[in-house]
């Protein structure tokens, strides 16, 4: 097949390695301006980028919830207010809490420090929730199980039939909604005699869905790995996962815990290297991860590194360079993504 | 009657990966509940390293409960009933909590088991997440969250009769909604209530302190979403479970084989 | 007498073999097969008939172990395929040798593009990439399916879902090839598509192909052999003349043969003709009778156009049904045959024109008041179930259309005089859920009652049933509306057929007229005696009782 008039767009793994790399640089500065500049190069990146499927709505979604999540962190702060020096926009009548409750303020002087505050902070938040938002806005959801490592197999073959069905499943409550009608039900909507054909219907699907995949041999074991396989993966992310914990735990009552940290990662890290290595299944004509891809990656830990510096030493020069970094899958992607 | 996950042989290497699971839960749980009774000197670590770990650890339970333990039956239910669930999440449309979902994990941690109950609720929330855009990063708490209830309906003792096995799971619902409400809130304590106001969470101070704080959040906030969640689980469980328990108990019912191989001559 | 006794006899290299098997499902406390042994030599096509519930789709999935390791079930005996023992292997490891494509193959689709579900088996099977990418193409070639390689499985036909669905299994190159029914929801011409492809792979390939089918007259004319299930102990194997010769399953031509009182056994229409047609030269076709002019108008459609977005569904369609009258629409799938009917309850909305049963518009009608009007029963009859039992549905019957309790339940036992009350109504056969479906429906008794593809999944017997009862419904006060691909039928009740292309109504007119016109559309008997205009078997049986 021809590929070079084809729209360009990029492994959907490289979209969600972009979107969670700018979620790290986030979490990685407070500047104001850094986040003004991921969250503006997140917006333009996706809406120049995305298509017309349904996921590519995630980040009007996300914006919505942002927005929403920034208004209730402001009238929290009105309402339950800190006492602090400042100009005072208004004020609330002060309710007096009982007793018992002696630490709490309701109402008080709203200053406009305060809200600058709020507001300046809520960024972050506003940061984070936008940048996986258009990741997952660009990525394919069935592409990106489709690439999943072998070791997410099995967990994406159940997702990859449950999101083909979820499309199929709304078009049959429709329909059941309609054949409602013909028994002369009045009742608008019944989740009687919508859910239980439905579920019945779907039922009988899994059946018979999973005679078919059976009968096509899903879950063949080559004989070599079919005993005691899984045991060492198994034990070396028990392990890790231990350790994670306990690590953790020394976190939280604040003591050093840096270097038990690094060793669970790494154990899981094994684990699950492990683990993918023994999966028997193979790749039918994986999307291919070529240079643009590489570069995208190479950009977003630029990104990251670039956030970190800018904590340090904030100019323009840096304000500019993360614009360029984050915004680098616009320069290797053309057109709207391909569903 | 469960779903047999996974072979006789592989019993041990199944305890050691419900270890993991039961480990990977603890750690979700902290991840919830690290407010209460973080050190003000890792305040910040905590914030972060909980938001990044929570999807690992969610993806630990996942890879130990599919890999290599799911057998096709299991696998094409698990993949049908999510969509079942998502399906029902976007005519259940959220409003103020009445979201069907909840009743689906139930009844199906219940009837195929705790350990499909758990792979039932990671799987269902992100099948839905992923196809109607709510990927953000509240995601693999809500996935968590899923995954304890289908366990929870699982783990419930057993019961003969089926009407008190509804009514066990009916209070079960309801107590959920609450608690979800509960979590979700909590999980969202320390994003959404800015450190400038009087009930955000404070590093070091003693856990009374700080759950008094959180509960004039929650009742502020996100109550209002609680009851009518819960009552809606109690209706839909009373109106819809004995049916859908009984079908999926139904078709689950196909089971042992027997080789009787002394005829065959 | 045992099914020992039945074994084939043959010397050359045997595919798959059957020794002593008996199969009792644990559930349901049935005896399945008892003492079955027979042989499946190599490179054949074989057909597998019997009556619904007699175990054609159980023995198909016998053979690739489906049942029991699947279903459950106590198995005793051996069966092996190429040598290989279905106890000891799991379907899931017999899949190089052997491959099923069940009844409703879009149910099975794991995926949603063709390329995609053809790679599904061999990707878990772990093939080498190179090797898929070279099967997949083969694979598409040989089923002519590249075009489609692309597209969404929700968006192909019937007829290529099938292809899609063979291509799938095809892929893992096994020696026998498995299907369950793949024609029964097919229209005359995706179901020759189908059938002409399994024909291709078994003289191409030397593949062995066993279907079951009930649409016998669909798939003689390419069977080298038949198995016929008669009941748990009874199974023939043998040539299709030798075991058509007397079996009471048989396809329209086979009857008409034995109704020309003719010995010879036909499996083509061409033999057909050459052998027995010079038999009815004597006697001439009975005159079907009309509708009568006078009588009531049930249905008046005027100029109804429907449109989904930029797509036209139905266009400028006039149609007037009256009372009396067993109206067929027929067409290809797509034509807007679901379209029309389900417009009849009101369902869809128009984008100009006006639709009126008995004077009033559906539209307008709800409840008790619409059903009294019309009766309608869609495609999936089983989406108006969602009681725990049958009884539970004749109550809520009962109930939604303000009759009488019980009234249901006898518009049921006219249908269906022995059915247990208690069972589920996922558990009925296919024939008896749509009498169940049929009986809530006629509870009200409507003017018009509408149908659309009611025969799907439908035996002989049960095909009797449902003209049956069409036949007991219709008066003067009342009409029956169809949409079938199922000309047989058709040629049975009908008294008009209207055929739709594109969503315009091409032909209306008597059935003789239109079913004997149109290659596509004619019924066997009709093929066999052209010119004279015979449509059904019955037809013949009666002039002969007539002539004597």
């Amino acid at each position: 097949m021809n590929r070079v008039n084809e729209v360009r767009t990029l492994h959907p793994l490289a979209w969600w390695f972009w979107g969670i790399s700018l979620a790290i640089a986030t979490s990685r500065t407070a500047n104001v301006w850094l986040l003004a500049i991921i969250i503006t190069a997140t917006i333009v990146v996706t809406f120049a980028r995305r298509s017309n499927d349904p996921w590519a709505a995630a980040l009007t979604i996300g914006i919505k919830i942002a927005c929403v999540a920034l208004f209730i962190r402001m009238v929290i702060a009105i309402i339950f207010g800190v006492p602090g020096d400042g100009r005072v926009l208004f004020t609330l009548p002060r309710i007096r809490l009982p007793e018992w409750l002696a630490g709490i303020l309701l109402g008080g002087d709203v200053t406009s420090e305060r809200l600058n505050f709020v507001l300046m902070e809520s960024l972050t938040i506003f940061a984070l929730v936008i940048t996986l938002a258009g990741a997952s806005s660009l990525a394919n959801p069935k592409q990106t199980l489709r690439s999943l490592p072998g070791i997410l197999h099995e967990a994406g073959v159940a997702l990859i039939i449950s999101t083909t069905l979820i499309p199929h499943f709304a078009m049959s409550l429709k329909r059941i909604s309609q054949a409602r009608k013909l028994r002369g039900d009045e009742k608008r909507f019944s989740f009687k005699r919508s859910v239980i054909p439905l579920f019945e219907e779907s039922l009988e699907r899994a059946l018979i869905m999973a005679e078919s995949m059976e009968a096509r041999g899903y879950g063949h074991k080559p004989d070599a790995v079919a005993g005691g396989r899984k045991k060492a993966p198994t034990i070396l992310i028990l392990i890790g996962t231990g350790t994670l914990l306990f690590s953790l735990l020394q976190m939280l009552i604040g003591s050093r815990y840096a270097i038990t940290l690094a060793f669970s990662i790494f154990f899981l890290a094994c684990g699950l290297t492990l683990g993918n290595q023994m999966n028997t299944r193979s790749k039918y004509r994986p999307i291919p991860w070529r240079k643009e891809e590489l570069l995208v990656m190479v950009a977003s830990i630029g990104a990251i590194t670039l956030a970190i510096i800018a904590n340090f030493a904030f100019n323009p020069l840096i304000a500019g360079a993360l614009l360029l970094t984050c915004m680098a899958p616009l320069c290797v992607t053309s057109g709207k993504a391909r569903s | 009657m469960t779903i047999t996950l996974g072979q006789q042989q592989q019993l041990h290497a199944r305890t050691l990966s419900a270890l993991t699971i039961a480990l990977a839960s603890i750690i979700g749980f902290l991840a919830f509940t690290w407010p209460l009774f973080v050190t003000a000197e890792n305040d910040q670590a905590a914030r972060w390293l909980f938001l990044a770990l929570m999807p690992l650890v969610t993806v630990v339970a996942i890879i130990e409960i599919t890999y290599g333990g799911l057998n096709v039956k299991a696998l094409a239910f698990l993949g049908v009933l999510s969509a079942t669930g998502a399906a029902l999440r976007a005519i259940g449309a959220g409003a103020v909590g009445l979201e069907p979902i909840w009743f689906l994990i139930i009844i199906g941690g219940r009837a195929l088991g705790k350990r499909f109950g758990f792979i039932l609720g990671l799987t269902t929330m992100l099948a839905s997440a992923l196809l109607t855009g709510g990927v953000g990063p509240w995601l693999a708490f809500q996935m968590m969250c899923a995954a304890w209830i289908g366990w929870g309906a699982g783990a419930l003792p057993q019961i003969r009769s089926k009407s008190f096995e509804i009514i066990l799971l009916a209070g079960y619902g309801a107590m959920i909604a609450v608690l979800f409400g509960l979590l979700m809130d909590l999980q969202l304590w320390p994003w959404i209530v800015s450190p400038a106001s009087s009930i955000a969470y404070v590093p070091g101070a003693s856990i009374l302190e700080n759950l008094q704080r959180f509960f004039i959040f929650h009742f502020a906030t996100a109550l209002a979403w609680d009851i009518p969640r819960a009552i809606f689980n109690i209706i839909l469980i009373v109106v819809l479970g004995p049916a859908v328990l009984h079908s999926l108990r139904r078709a689950m019912q196909r089971g042992n084989v027997v080789f009787n191989r002394v005829h065959a001559m | 007498m045992h099914g020992a006794s039945l074994r084939y006899i043959w010397q050359g290299p045997l595919m798959i073999s059957f020794e002593n098997v008996t199969l009792i499902y644990p559930y349901v406390q049935r005896t399945i097969f008892e003492n079955l042994s027979f042989d499946v030599p190599e490179g054949e096509f074989v057909l597998i008939m019997g009556d619904t519930g007699a175990g054609k789709s159980t023995l198909l999935r016998l053979m690739n172990g489906l049942v029991p390791h699947h279903t459950g079930g106590i198995f005793s005996g051996a069966i092996r395929i190429d040598g290989r023992d279905t106890a000891l292997q799991k379907p899931r490891d017999l899949v190089d040798l052997i491959a099923i494509v069940g009844q409703n193959p879009a149910l099975g689709f794991v995926t949603d593009t063709v390329e995609e579900e053809l790679v599904f088996g061999m990707e878990s099977l772990g093939i080498a990439p190179e090797v898929m990418r070279k099967r997949v193409e083969d694979t598409l070639d040989l089923l002519a399916l590249a075009p489609l390689r692309e597209r969404k499985l929700t968006s192909l036909s019937g007829g290529e879902q099938q292809r899609v669905a063979i291509a799938s299994v095809l892929t893992m190159n096994p020696k026998i090839l498995l299907l369950d029914e793949p024609t029964s929801a097919l229209d005359p011409i995706a179901a020759e598509e189908v059938l002409a492809t399994l024909s291709r792979l078994v003289h191409d390939l030397g593949l062995t192909v066993i279907i079951a089918e009930h649409k016998l007259e669909r798939v003689l004319q390419f069977v080298d052999r038949v198995i016929y299930v008669k009941d748990q102990q009874h199974v023939a194997i043998g040539a299709p003349e030798e075991i058509l010769k007397d079996s009471p399953l048989a396809p329209p031509i086979i009857q008409l043969s034995r109704a020309l009182k003719s010995d010879q056994v036909p499996m083509t229409v061409r033999d057909a003709r050459r052998s027995i047609s010079h038999l009815a030269q004597q006697i001439t076709p009975p005159v079907r009778l009309s509708a009568n002019p006078l009588a009531k108008e049930i249905l008046s459609i005027s100029d109804l156009t429907i449109r989904y977005g930029e797509k036209i569904a139905l266009r400028d369609v006039w149609l007037t049904v009256k009372a009396g009258e067993v109206l067929a629409v027929m067409g290809r799938n797509g034509a807007g045959k679901s379209t029309l009917l389900t417009s009849m309850i009101g369902l869809r909305e128009r984008a100009s024109g006006a639709i009126e049963v008995l004077g009033k518009d559906p539209h307008t009608l709800h409840g008790a008041d619409l059903i009294s009007h019309v009766g309608f029963v869609p495609q999936e009859a089983s989406d108006l179930l969602y009681g725990q039992s049958v009884l539970e549905e004749l109550r809520n019957s009962d109930r939604d259309s303000h009759v009488p309790p019980g009234t249901t339940e006898r518009a049921l036992f006219d249908l269906l005089p022995e059915i247990d009350l208690t069972v589920h109504p996922r558990d009925l056969s296919e024939g008896e859920r749509l009498c169940l479906v049929l009986a809530i429906v006629l509870a009200r008794k409507p003017a018009l009652l509408v149908l659309d593809e009611p025969t799907r999944g439908l035996d002989y017997q049960a095909k009797e049933r449902l003209v049956a009862a069409i036949g007991r419904m219709i008066s003067d006060s009342t009409a029956v509306i169809l949409a079938s691909h199922d000309v047989e039928i058709v040629a049975d009740v009908a008294t008009r057929v209207v055929v739709l292309a594109d969503g315009e109504i091409v032909a209306d007119g008597e059935v003789s007229d239109i079913l004997t016109s149109s290659p596509a559309f004619a019924p066997q008997v009709a093929k066999v005696l052209s010119p004279a205009r015979w449509l059904t078997v019955s037809e013949v049986l009666q002039s002969l009782g007539e002539n004597k």
